[in-house]
């Protein structure tokens, strides 16, 4: 990690590994490992970006945070909350006081309810409501709206209202942009960023690392259920010679503002996961030492899980 | 060919405020053109009218001079943002993909679908290879448009930047007619060869 | 859900467990899937057996033997004896059997009818649309058992008024469930999408509509059952349903309250568990099924 992030992480994930009991086809049930072994820290006063292609396992990552993973999901590795083990008691406990979290979609919302009674929730008081929907801009009407009433970006400063207004200390945000024009999702972040500087954590999972390099302390690059490296967000910024993983080198690349170039293939699943490095199908620097375990590793301030990376 | 919207208004039931109001726009065979703003000023709305989805309130889509096909298949075929929408859950994927043509083994390989990917029901892919298919499956011969709305918002840069280069690549090889609808810039520069901001031409 | 779908990666279930602790949902040995279809077909294979035994059985078997009055359950008679010396436990099945039939009309009827305002209604919109709701809001806005007594009473009671009155009632939850389902794929993007791609409304109907609401018909229909069943035990026990001399739960009930005054427990306690353990076999099939018909719950 960082070295310059001094004191307790806020939360603390080691080793987590995630499967699920799934039906093959007919009546076989199969192990899916969909995360493995991975590990990632969050500060106080920071906010940790993990990044990566869709369907890496990211979501989940927030879903066991919060301990919502559906039932047929196993789940192995240690999880700390200021250094306390996150058991299902402790969980209860803190979720939605200490820990928040804004979902992904205004789905999320019960569609039957309005969104005032939603966001005080059930210890709120109609003060605190009215302070934190003015701070996010809300009109004090919006408080009487339905969901299916709200446009996407009150929709979406709505979801965050609902997390803050019991003063959380971690924020763990499942992909809260996409949909919105850049203003928006601008405005959203920064509510992220003014949250962390007040001495909060969060854990903003996203696919949109353009956005994310401008709010973000640090950056975690997700690749096929695990953290491929976790680096400065300034790394990202001066380039790709910053960067460790061909992986992250490679997101670089592809940004329509930069190369819009894609590298080949496609990220490995079902069936098919390789021995060794997971990304190595698809590494120009492939060689024989990439079929073995590649385990996380410090370098230059951050770390990688790559055989070669310098 | 050319496909056009003519002095087009759009608001829901009749009785909910314009969306869009007098919007002209035409685009041709060969053309790329993107449609940016911010959200809610129509975007979307505008892509669903020009591919038929929804019915303008005023006003005429129109291609080559006639009305849009309603009951055969529509030369403008739209993509959206999110393709595990697109796709029937019930379905394997070989059946949703030749479910109005059969594409090619060429056409496969260009579009990187791995034939295991045929075999296996749609919440068994990602987004990214499911994006795949819902475009492969209106490339049939009789598209002579794309309407793509947000085709890549949900998809991560890599993936994004693949489709983005398969797309351009059919539809230069056979002079499709692109409308992009997206809310980066950066990628509207990169794709089109027009970038035109809605609210300046919706009259709302 | 689709996101971690998508991701799911396979290492085999033997390196996949080698590398964790032990997984907690593995308890017994059997699969869920397993398991449902097991509880699925006894709890049917149950059912369908009372109904048979109740089609061929000998009248004789249920019939008054005065020397027999009022016995207590024993090994020749193990649900007793009533007052006409009639075998109570011979008697049940008949009964249970008779109700079940009436269920099977009353599903099949009602289902149809909800199968054919379902689909209709989402399908053309519109006025069809309102007049369907407005039927289904009035049949539910009546209470039920009103509904049932006042269409039994006209139809002259007996066993043809308790038919047609249950038959007739069940269709309303069955039409939301169908015109909802059928809504929601209606307006899928899917099927905007199969129409743009020029395919005709019946190849829509065929290939997407109707396997997408199969499913949710048949669990409702199922879960018909129960509700048929209690209705037609509740109407006979009032007396609008069968005459007394045919077997009928309702009628044994009510039979049977006359007696407890007088410490005759079994008259009412073994016809009464027979009723309860239909019903809740019946609703444990329609869980289940659903359980296995839906796809993600099914994981669990």
């Amino acid at each position: 990690m960082a070295n310059d992030k001094k004191g307790q992480p806020l939360l603390e994930v080691e080793g987590l590994t995630i499967s699920f009991n799934r039906y093959d086809r007919g009546w076989n049930k199969v192990d899916l490992e969909v995360i493995h072994f991975l590990d990632i820290e969050v500060f106080p006063g920071e906010i940790l970006a993990v990044v990566g292609s869709s369907g890496s396992g990211k979501s989940l990552l927030a879903h066991s945070v919060l301990g919502i993973l559906p039932g047929n999901a196993n789940i192995s590795g240690t999880m700390k909350y200021k250094g306390k083990t996150l058991t299902e008691k402790l969980r209860k406990k803190l979720r939605g006081h200490e820990i928040a979290f804004i979902p992904q979609s205004v789905d999320f919302l019960d569609p039957l309810m309005k969104v005032g009674a939603q966001a005080k929730g059930v210890k709120g008081t109609d003060e605190q409501m009215r302070r934190v929907f003015k701070r996010y801009g809300l009109d004090e009407k919006t408080a009487d709206l339905y969901p299916f009433q709200l446009s996407g970006g009150m929709a979406r400063r709505v979801l965050i209202s609902t997390a803050v207004m019991q003063e959380p200390e971690l924020i763990v945000a499942d992909e809260p942009t996409p949909g919105l024009d850049l203003t928006m999702a601008m405005e959203t972040l920064t509510h992220f960023r003014e949250f962390a500087d007040e001495g909060g954590g969060v854990l903003l999972i996203t696919h949109d690392i353009d956005l994310a390099l401008g709010v973000a302390d640090r950056i975690a690059v997700f690749y096929a259920g695990t953290t491929v490296e976790v680096c400065a967000a300034r790394d990202f910024q001066q380039g790709k010679d910053a960067l460790r993983h061909p992986y992250s080198k490679a997101f670089l690349d592809a940004l329509p503002q930069n190369d819009f170039r894609p590298i080949g293939g496609t990220q490995p699943y079902a069936g098919n996961l390789p021995e060794g490095c997971l990304f190595a199908d698809r590494c120009p620097q492939r060689t024989e030492a990439c079929g073995q375990d590649v385990p996380m590793r410090d370098l230059r301030g951050g770390k990688v899980r790559c055989a070669h990376a310098t | 060919m050319r496909l056009e919207a003519k002095q087009v208004g759009f608001r829901y039931q009749g009785v909910t405020p314009w969306i869009l109001k007098d919007v002209d726009f035409v685009l041709e065979s060969g053309q790329r053109i993107a449609l940016v703003g911010p959200s809610g000023c129509g975007k979307s709305t505008l892509a669903k009218l020009l591919a038929g989805y929804l019915e303008p309130a005023e006003g005429q889509i129109l291609l080559d001079g006639k009305p849009l096909p309603k009951k055969e298949y529509c030369p403008a075929q739209m993509i959206g943002q999110h393709p595990e929408q697109a796709v029937n859950p019930r379905w394997k994927l070989k059946k949703t993909l030749t479910e109005c043509w059969s594409p090619d083994e060429d056409l496969l390989a260009a579009m990187g679908i791995e034939d295991e990917w045929l075999k296996r029901w749609p919440s068994e892919l990602s987004g990214g290879e499911l994006q795949r298919f819902c475009i492969a499956r209106v490339l049939g011969p009789a598209t002579k448009f794309l309407v793509c709305d947000e085709i890549s918002t949900m998809l991560d840069v890599i993936t994004q930047a693949q489709i983005w280069k398969l797309v351009l690549r059919i539809a230069k090889e056979r002079q499709l007619g692109l409308v992009v609808v997206t809310h980066n810039m950066a990628l509207a520069e990169k794709v089109c060869d027009q970038i035109v901001a809605l609210p300046d031409i919706n009259k709302r | 859900m689709r996101e971690q779908a998508s991701a799911v990666k396979e290492r085999g279930a033997a390196t996949g467990s080698d590398l964790m602790k032990e997984p907690r949902t593995l308890g017994p040995r059997m699969n869920t899937k397993k398991k449902l279809i097991l509880y699925v077909s006894l709890a049917g294979g149950y059912l369908l057996a009372v109904m048979i035994a109740g089609l061929f059985m000998e009248p004789e078997l249920y019939g008054v033997n005065y020397e027999n009055k009022f016995l207590l359950p024993s090994l020749a008679h193990p649900f007793g004896t009533d007052f006409m010396g009639r075998d109570m436990f011979w008697r049940s099945v008949k009964g249970l059997s008779n109700s079940i039939l009436i269920g099977l009309a009353a599903s099949a009827v009602s289902s149809i009818i909800a199968l054919i305002f379902g689909i209709l209604s989402a399908a053309a919109g519109g006025k069809t649309d309102r007049v369907i709701n407005w039927c289904v809001d009035c049949c539910m806005g009546l209470p039920h058992i009103v509904l049932l007594l006042l269409i039994s009473y006209m139809m002259g009671g007996g066993g043809l008024g308790v038919s047609v009155a249950v038959a007739v009632t069940h269709w309303p939850e069955l039409t939301r469930l169908v015109r909802a389902e059928a809504l929601q794929v209606k307006n899928a993007q899917y099927v905007k999408a199969a129409y743009k791609m020029g395919r005709s409304p019946f190849q829509v109907a065929k290939e997407h509509i109707v396997p997408h609401v199969l499913p949710v018909y048949l669990v409702g229909l199922v879960l018909l059952f129960p509700h048929a069943i209690m209705h037609e035990a509740a109407l006979t026990f009032l007396g609008f349903g069968f005459p007394a001399g045919v077997p009928a739960i309702g009628g044994i009930l009510s039979e049977a309250m006359e007696h407890i005054v007088t410490g005759k427990w079994w008259l009412c306690l073994f016809p009464g568990l027979m009723l309860l353990i239909a019903v809740m076999l019946f609703d444990l099939i329609g869980d289940k099924l659903k359980m296995l018909l839906n796809p993600g719950s099914g994981n669990e």
